[in-house]
């Protein structure tokens, strides 16, 4: 039978599949202001709260805020931008589909959302509302690489 | 015209456009979408746990809060000390400030002929805690500070956990002076004691021995800290204003109160460094011009010509 329009698998797969870009370019957009705050040394300003709990001025600043001297809103920059190309190109590469590929892509990254969340409770002392938006989209994506990883036959 | 074919061979089934060798072929099965949603319920239940474990380990365990003592200045804090506008120190004026002590001896230079300012104190000392504010704005006229770090007097002192910065680790660069600082010790005691930072050289010792005693300070005050010598021009033992107006304040609350000239903390840290410019602009000869030259720094350095030099040459 010919469909006109692709079966609801291919339509749910369709959207994980465009949910998971959108998450990925919005992460490189929120990456790249927060990399722009840090390298402009603050004539970016943070359009955030700076005292008490919530003070993204001191924890994008702090010693945490970096990691083996690269800024970690850079390696957010590489790691969004690293995502969005293997969503992009993984029609064309096979390697690139591979579910295990963006488990473990994804799972670093939350491994990574969990040690900035303990420098920020535990050493720092405040929380950044734009770093936990980050966060956010970084659990995001390893959800939706979780449910696209599951065959559905 | 021939009707359209109702009878026309079946299609061959198109593979999926999200199919691959990687990917099985999707078709739409109740249970397999509903096994997904399960991992997916799942593996959110699991992050969600482990990020209110962390958040309940941190509420419920008896670590003091954290600080963010040993972390770079945040570029907000730094940017209000080092960019304090012109009106703002014009406003507030000598403030709350004590004056320094004269000294009038040769002018102390570096090799390089930079004026050499000398400050000692340490990181427990709530005094050192109040008199590093206005030092740094002072100094950040004339020069550009790099890699200071926030700091807090001792918990166990007087003015406790007074907001502060520290020396240690940092960098002064100046076409005109050379700032000297160290800290003799910690904050926090080990075995009853504050543990020691940076020790003093022979030079620090002796401007110490020197300028920190009779008569330049009461006996009772002698080898006081912090302790600061504008290039043997002047010097200041003890803070120039009362610890206080700092106390329970943060440090971006502090800052953001310098640009509120009625403020105390403004009159206090902004005065200070007015009286401290003064000071550094008798020594470099009233230079940069847009620092000395300012109405306040003039009528303030005239005011420090008229102290009576304390003691006599040496």
């Amino acid at each position: 039978m010919h469909h006109d329009r692709p079966p609801p698998a291919v339509m749910r797969s369709l959207d994980l599949h465009a949910a998971a870009a959108l998450l990925s370019l919005v992460g490189v957009i929120v990456s790249v202001y927060l990399s722009a705050v840090d390298l402009s040394q603050g004539q970016v300003p943070l359009a955030c709260a700076n005292s008490g709990l919530v003070n993204c001025d001191l924890v994008t600043s702090s010693a945490q805020s970096r990691l083996g001297g690269v800024p970690v809103a850079l390696l957010g920059v590489v790691w969004f931008a690293g995502m969005f190309g293997l969503l992009a190109f993984e029609d064309r590469l096979r390697l690139l589909a591979s579910p295990a590929l963006h488990l473990a892509w994804t799972g670093v990254g939350v491994l990574m959302v969990f040690y900035l969340v303990y420098a920020e409770l535990f050493l720092i002392g405040a929380v950044c509302v734009w770093c936990t938006v980050v966060h956010v989209l970084v659990i995001g994506l390893f959800l939706l690489a979780v449910a696209r990883s599951q065959p559905t036959t | 015209m021939s009707p359209p074919s109702t009878s026309a061979a079946p299609r061959p089934e198109r593979r999926s456009i999200r199919s691959s060798p990687t990917r099985p072929l999707l078709r739409s099965t109740g249970p397999a979408r509903a096994g997904s949603r399960r991992l997916v319920a799942i593996a959110a239940a699991v992050i969600v746990l482990l990020l209110a474990g962390l958040v309940a380990a941190r509420l419920l365990t008896n670590m003091s809060p954290a600080t963010p003592v040993g972390q770079p200045v945040p570029p907000s804090v730094m940017r209000a000390l080092t960019s304090v506008p012109s009106a703002d120190f014009e406003a507030v004026g000598r403030g709350t400030s004590n004056l320094p002590t004269a000294i009038r001896q040769p002018l102390a230079r570096t090799a390089d002929g930079r004026l050499l300012v000398t400050y000692i104190g340490a990181e427990y000392c709530p005094f050192c805690a109040a008199e590093r504010w206005p030092l740094i704005v002072a100094l950040s006229r004339f020069g550009q500070f790099s890699g200071l770090q926030l700091s807090q007097s001792a918990a166990d002192d007087v003015y406790p956990s007074t907001p502060t910065f520290t020396f240690v680790g940092a960098a002064y660069t100046s076409q005109l002076i050379t700032f000297d600082a160290v800290e003799t010790a910690g904050n926090v005691r080990q075995n009853g004691r504050y543990p020691p930072l940076q020790a003093l050289n022979p030079r620090q010792e002796q401007l110490l021995r020197t300028y920190d005693a009779p008569p330049y300070v009461p006996t009772n005050s002698a080898g006081a800290i912090p302790f600061l010598d504008v290039s043997n021009l002047y010097s200041v033992t003890g803070a120039s204003f009362d610890p206080g107006v700092l106390q329970g304040r943060s440090w971006e609350t502090i800052a953001a109160t310098l640009t509120q000239s009625d403020s105390p903390q403004a009159g206090a840290i902004l005065g200070t460094a007015n009286v401290l410019s003064a000071a550094i602009c008798q020594a470099t000869d009233s230079q940069p011009a847009e620092v000395c030259g300012s109405p306040t720094v003039q009528a303030l350095s005239q005011t420090l010509s008229q102290l009576p030099a304390a003691g006599a040459r040496p």
